[in-house]
């Protein structure tokens, strides 16, 4: 298998040309040959006619039958070299007469009739290749009158003649022949040769820009209009690629810069308390304040790395679901245990809607993080002495999880942008130093586990987010579990 | 020399505060953008330590702001964004200096006192005043040749005063350009102060340096 375009191109279309050049080189060679034969038999059959026209019968003078010509005017029955041949049988057998160039050879007695001469090849007596015709006929009377026929009056004349000029003549015609031909295809081959590498250079020219791709610039386009319009849809078909990489090139890239800037901001308030701390002896207390400064700073670096975390592995696929039945109101209220001190602390009021135990099969792990990131929001965005609500819906087909807290200053056509990574609530700021992850992270989530995440908000009043999950495989309500 | 931080993040603006106090600068701070650009257009703040990323008015638009109401405060821009676009835009719309997250505190203070000096056309540490050293980047005095201990609100005072040497420097100016918003607003504060400066620069013998212009202010020179 050849794997050039050009290679297979150029043997395609030269072979082709080849095998019709040669046809018809063979069938031209075919034609001129058969009609130089033809012409070579015809005049053969002439000189046969014409030979036999001057055997005439003398019984009357009673000589018998004779050839009576005048022999200057026939020099090719007189030489030897180059020589013509004759000779006339009675039709006993019996020979009449020779060519004097026969000598005392003989030739192949064939016999047609005057209008058909019956034609042979034949080696001549002086070993040329040579070719003979033979007409079996009835002489006329020297009177002139036709004798009616008798076949033993009939005689038989052949003549040969050698068929070299014939052959001189289709050699040469070969020799042209051949020399068109080659001539023809290094033609052609050099014309298809110049016509497939300048087809091929687009191409060439194509593979060459690509190279030169590089991954930090992926804004060059191919699709131009100078390109072969059977490239263009393979150009096309790269652009779409290069604008789908350089989309997801940039989000990278700014997803990257949002992770530095996400971390950089806290690190820089840990150094800062750190070295301006340090940089005098100082009372107990302005220590501890300062540590505990510190220590929320690295609590809030570590759930921004998990989130990273997790969000990397959710979005690289390397995650594995362990789905087992579990009671989801218990679960709220256990992930909502880290936060219950800073929400008194802040006076906010936590209004809990939970009817009954509610059962479902989902992963407990990751249910966990879904609640503890949407706690962490309400409480971090709710004002003091506000409100959150957390609650439970049971009642329909799936089971559905609500965590919502007062004082939202997001409007409603804003609401479905905090699902994105690091989105900000308004150009200046992040919406969250953590948030700006968990949305994304929980939405992930709660589509891995199959369900739903909805958003809702209005400035100034609340701003809700639903988790709708399937409630999953449930073995049959046992009393244990419920009591 | 009055200082205005704008930084929503509460641990770095309390930190970036305290330390600035603490190397004797008059420090008034804000988490919100909007406060903080009140604060900036209606207050006399030699620099403004300005972060980018704020709630309800960013930085630049702040930035924007100042300069078109022909503010000559100095802005040291504050940004979690090292990205070159972000930097050129900050500084062509009038940042005098630009930091990024984290930086170290030293570098910070460095770049603060650099622009102080810019504030008072002061590329020299060094003020002298008679036989009175002011080195402005070591926060050093000397009086002939003999070290001088201040306290940071003393050496605060004496630097302004020292920035303009020879110039009348009225109470409301220092109190604008010394004390903060925490301040304790005592009227006599000032000439409180100036009386603890005058002990501690004008021992028995030496001349006086800080005079008075009764109903006026006080300029600093050497008389004599």
């Amino acid at each position: 298998m050849i794997r050039s375009l050009r290679a297979r191109l150029l043997l395609g279309t030269v072979g082709a040309t080849l095998v019709f050049l040669l046809a018809v080189g063979l069938a031209l060679y075919g034609l001129v040959s058969s009609s130089l034969h033809n012409e070579f038999d015809a005049r053969l059959g002439s000189k046969a006619r014409v030979l036999s026209i001057m055997v005439v019968d003398m019984a009357v003078e009673g000589e018998g039958y004779k050839l009576v010509y005048e022999r200057s005017h026939f020099p090719e029955y007189e030489r030897q070299q180059d020589a013509e041949y004759f000779q006339l049988w009675r039709s006993t057998g019996q020979v009449l007469t020779r060519a004097p160039s026969l000598g005392r050879a003989d030739l192949q007695r064939i016999a047609g009739v005057v209008d058909a001469p019956a034609f042979r090849d034949v080696t001549l007596p002086d070993g040329r290749p040579g070719r003979a015709a033979g007409i079996g006929f009835i002489p006329r009377r020297e009177d002139g009158e036709k004798i009616g026929a008798d076949p033993r009056k009939e005689m038989v004349l052949v003549v040969a003649q050698a068929i070299e000029p014939v052959e001189a003549r289709l050699n040469r015609f070969r020799w042209l022949l051949g020399g068109v031909f080659t001539a023809a295809m290094l033609a052609v081959a050099a014309a298809l040769f110049g016509v497939v590498t300048s087809l091929l250079r687009p191409l060439e020219h194509l593979a060459n820009r690509i190279a030169r791709l590089d991954a930090d610039d992926l804004s060059a386009r191919f699709a131009a209009a100078y390109l072969p319009s059977e490239l263009r849809p393979v150009a096309r078909r790269i652009d779409d690629l290069l604008r789908r990489l350089e989309a997801t090139f940039a989000r990278e890239k700014a997803f990257t810069a949002d992770v530095a800037h996400e971390l950089r901001t806290p690190l820089s308030g840990l150094r800062t308390t750190l070295e301006v701390m340090l940089s005098k002896p100082r009372e107990p207390a302005q220590y501890r304040e300062a540590l505990d400064d510190c220590l929320a700073i690295a609590n809030r670096l570590q759930s921004l790395v998990d989130n990273l975390l997790s969000l990397a592995q959710l979005e690289g696929g390397r995650v594995e679901l362990t789905k087992e039945p579990l009671q989801l109101d218990y679960l709220l209220r256990e992930a909502w245990k880290p936060f219950a001190d800073i929400a008194a602390k802040r006076q906010v009021e936590v209004v809990w809607t939970l009817p009954v135990p509610v059962f479902v099969e989902s992963d407990p792990v990751k249910l966990r993080i879904v609640f503890s990131n949407l706690f962490d929001n309400a409480v971090s965005y709710v004002p003091d002495r506000g409100t959150v609500m957390i609650g439970i819906d049971g009642s329909g087909a799936e089971c559905s999880v609500g965590v919502a807290n007062t004082g939202s200053t997001l409007a409603g056509d804003q609401v479905a942008q905090v699902f994105d990574r690091f989105w900000r609530g308004d150009r200046s700021r992040a919406i969250g130093l953590h948030c700006g992850l968990g949305l994304s992270l929980c939405q992930r989530i709660v589509n891995l586990l199959g369900g739903a995440i909805v958003a809702t908000s209005s400035v100034g009043g609340t701003f809700a987010v639903t988790v709708t999950l399937p409630r999953g495989v449930l073995p049959e309500p046992d009393e244990n579990l419920t009591s | 020399m009055r200082i205005l931080i704008v930084e929503d993040y509460a641990p770095l603006r309390r930190s970036t505060a305290l330390g600035l106090r603490e190397a004797g600068y008059a420090v008034d701070e804000t988490g919100d953008g909007e406060e903080g650009c009140w604060y900036a257009t209606s207050n006399p703040y030699d620099v403004i330590v300005l972060d980018l990323m704020l709630p309800k008015l960013d930085g630049l638009s702040i930035l924007k702001k100042l300069r078109a109401g022909g503010s000559s405060a100095h802005v040291l821009v504050l940004t979690a964004r090292d990205a070159l676009e972000d930097r050129v835009q900050g500084l062509n719309l009038g940042a005098d200096d630009y930091l990024v997250k984290p930086f170290a505190f030293d570098e910070l203070l460095a770049r603060v006192r650099a622009l102080t000096r810019r504030a008072y056309q002061n590329k020299n540490p060094l003020i002298t005043v008679g036989d009175l050293e002011v080195n402005t980047a070591a926060k050093e005095v000397k009086r002939g040749g003999v070290r001088i201990d201040l306290t940071a609100r003393e050496y605060a005072l004496l630097e302004f005063l020292a920035a303009r040497a020879g110039q009348l420097v009225t109470r409301a100016d220092l109190w604008e350009h010394c004390y903060d918003f925490q301040a304790e607003a005592q009227s006599n504060v000032i000439d409180v102060y100036i009386g603890y400066l005058r002990r501690k620069l004008e021992k028995p013998g030496q001349s006086k340096l800080i005079q008075t212009r009764r109903g006026q202010g006080y300029v600093l020179e050497a008389v004599g």
